[in-house]
């Protein structure tokens, strides 16, 4: 059942601050073309951005059919997040999914570590003002990545601690679609042309046993290729070391 | 390098470096760029040696496709491409490159032999002054030589394993006109089907 459609992006209705990061996406990719590295970097910056803020965004789904009030009022007893994630690839090109596995912790009010463990070591961190991706390499040598620049750290640090304290603002990017029933779910759809070639749609799936707490987002690139992450061990409000968001 | 022509062994040695039956590779790409600058991505490659047919995709380690695209017959179906490799000399770089690892160059050798440290050795010759040396050294580990005019190194490969493609470390080294790198460390190896590299 549909309980609301096209409402995301207005207070005192549905957990549309989802829609306001994916906004945020779509903007910096429309923002020019030009064969550069730094418009490399921004698109995984972007995509890596869309990523964190779906996870950061569907740990404070407190209750799909509560107010607007009521997400910002728990979202802001926020202070850390911790989960295993599970990230599944599937594209036309493999005949079985991909399987990556990793951690992500939140720490506030502005530090973020996204890490996987394999296939590749890979760990993106944003903590006090600067956003970094390192990747082990073949000598086991930890290397900063190219691309992953200052250009999108403020707004990145900036939509962090909007999501963190509740307050969203409007997004034109995607529109929301919430279906309630024994399966809840969110479907996000582009409503920009070029954002489509890039996602085609975000379903967000809410855990049935664990209020408040999402059991996997599932990215739609189209052609049928998608991007399925599962969360487990998700803790809240837990102490997290400052070493965790340094350079491994 | 001077090659001592021998027997056909060595010739039938060369072909150890390529896959035989249609094969699909999940590798780690360590890249470094022309401008010096690291980054680190999935490739996803298969091949269909009989039709000498490839399909190649690039993602991030985060799940993003930037690339995909195949190749027969000289003719490229691009199926995505984010900026910025949505260019068209990116996607025939890109599938030249696979394909001077995964096929052998078309033809026969015009020479083959052993060099003076006891490699097998087979020296093709392509059209517009280039040729390729195909060399696999008595321990197994191989090298793909590219070059023009006699002498001027354009692109080579170095690999640990002459098993039939992408199955142990390899790195690609362009030279010219730019210079890269590309070092791929081995995810998994499948059989696949020729028609999963269209």
């Amino acid at each position: 059942m549909i309980l609301s459609e096209h409402k995301g992006i207005h207070s005192g209705t549905r957990p549309f601050f989802v829609k306001h990061i994916i906004e945020k996406h779509a903007h910096l990719h429309t923002s020019g073309k030009n064969e550069t590295l730094s418009e490399y970097g921004n698109a995984v910056m972007n995509y890596a951005r869309l990523i964190t803020m779906l996870f950061c965004a569907g740990f404070l789904l407190i209750g799909w059919t509560d107010s607007w009030e009521s997400i910002r009022k728990e979202s802001a007893n926020i202070s850390s997040i911790s989960a295993s994630f599970t990230q599944t690839k599937r594209m036309k090109i493999l005949t079985s999914p991909l399987v990556s596995n990793g951690t992500f912790c939140f720490k506030g009010p502005n530090s973020v570590r996204w890490a996987y463990d394999e296939p590749v070591k890979s760990v993106l961190l944003l903590h006090r003002g600067t956003s970094k991706r390192f990747t082990q390499r073949h000598n086991s040598s930890w290397t900063e990545d190219a691309g992953i620049g200052a250009e999108a750290t403020s707004v990145m640090l900036q939509e962090i601690i909007l999501w963190s304290t509740g307050r969203f603002t409007e997004c034109k990017g995607f529109t929301a679609e919430l279906l309630a029933g024994t399966a809840p779910r969110i479907h996000l759809r582009p409503c920009d042309g070029s954002l489509a070639k890039i996602i085609s749609g975000i379903e967000i799936i809410p855990a049935i046993d664990k209020p408040g707490m999402i059991q996997s987002i599932i990215i739609r690139e189209g052609e049928g290729n998608t991007t399925t992450l599962d969360f487990a061990d998700v803790k809240i409000n837990v102490q997290l070391e400052d070493k965790l968001f340094r350079k491994p | 390098m001077h090659v001592n022509p021998s027997g056909p062994e060595h010739r039938e040695r060369c072909r150890l470096l390529f896959p035989v039956a249609p094969v699909r590779f999940i590798n780690a790409i360590e890249a470094q760029l022309p401008d010096g600058k690291k980054m680190t991505l999935i490739g996803i490659t298969v091949i269909d040696p009989g039709g000498r047919a490839v399909r190649a995709a690039i993602m991030t380690i985060e799940g993003l496709l930037l690339f995909d695209a195949s190749t027969r017959n000289d003719v490229i179906t691009l199926y995505r491409a984010l900026p910025p490799f949505d260019g068209p000399e990116f996607r025939r770089a890109l599938l030249r490159d696979v394909q001077f690892l995964l096929l052998p160059p078309a033809g026969e050798p015009q020479q083959y032999g052993i060099l003076n440290n006891g490699s097998s050795i087979c020296r093709y010759g392509l059209a517009d002054g280039m040729a390729i040396d195909v060399i696999v050294h008595p321990d197994n580990s191989w090298e793909l030589q590219e070059y023009k005019n006699g002498s001027v190194a354009t692109r080579i490969a170095k690999g640990t394993a002459a098993a039939g493609g992408l199955t142990g470390i390899v790195v690609l080294q362009g030279l010219q006109p730019q210079r890269y790198s590309l070092q791929l460390r081995p995810i998994s190896v499948e059989p696949a089907k020729p028609n999963d590299a269209k």
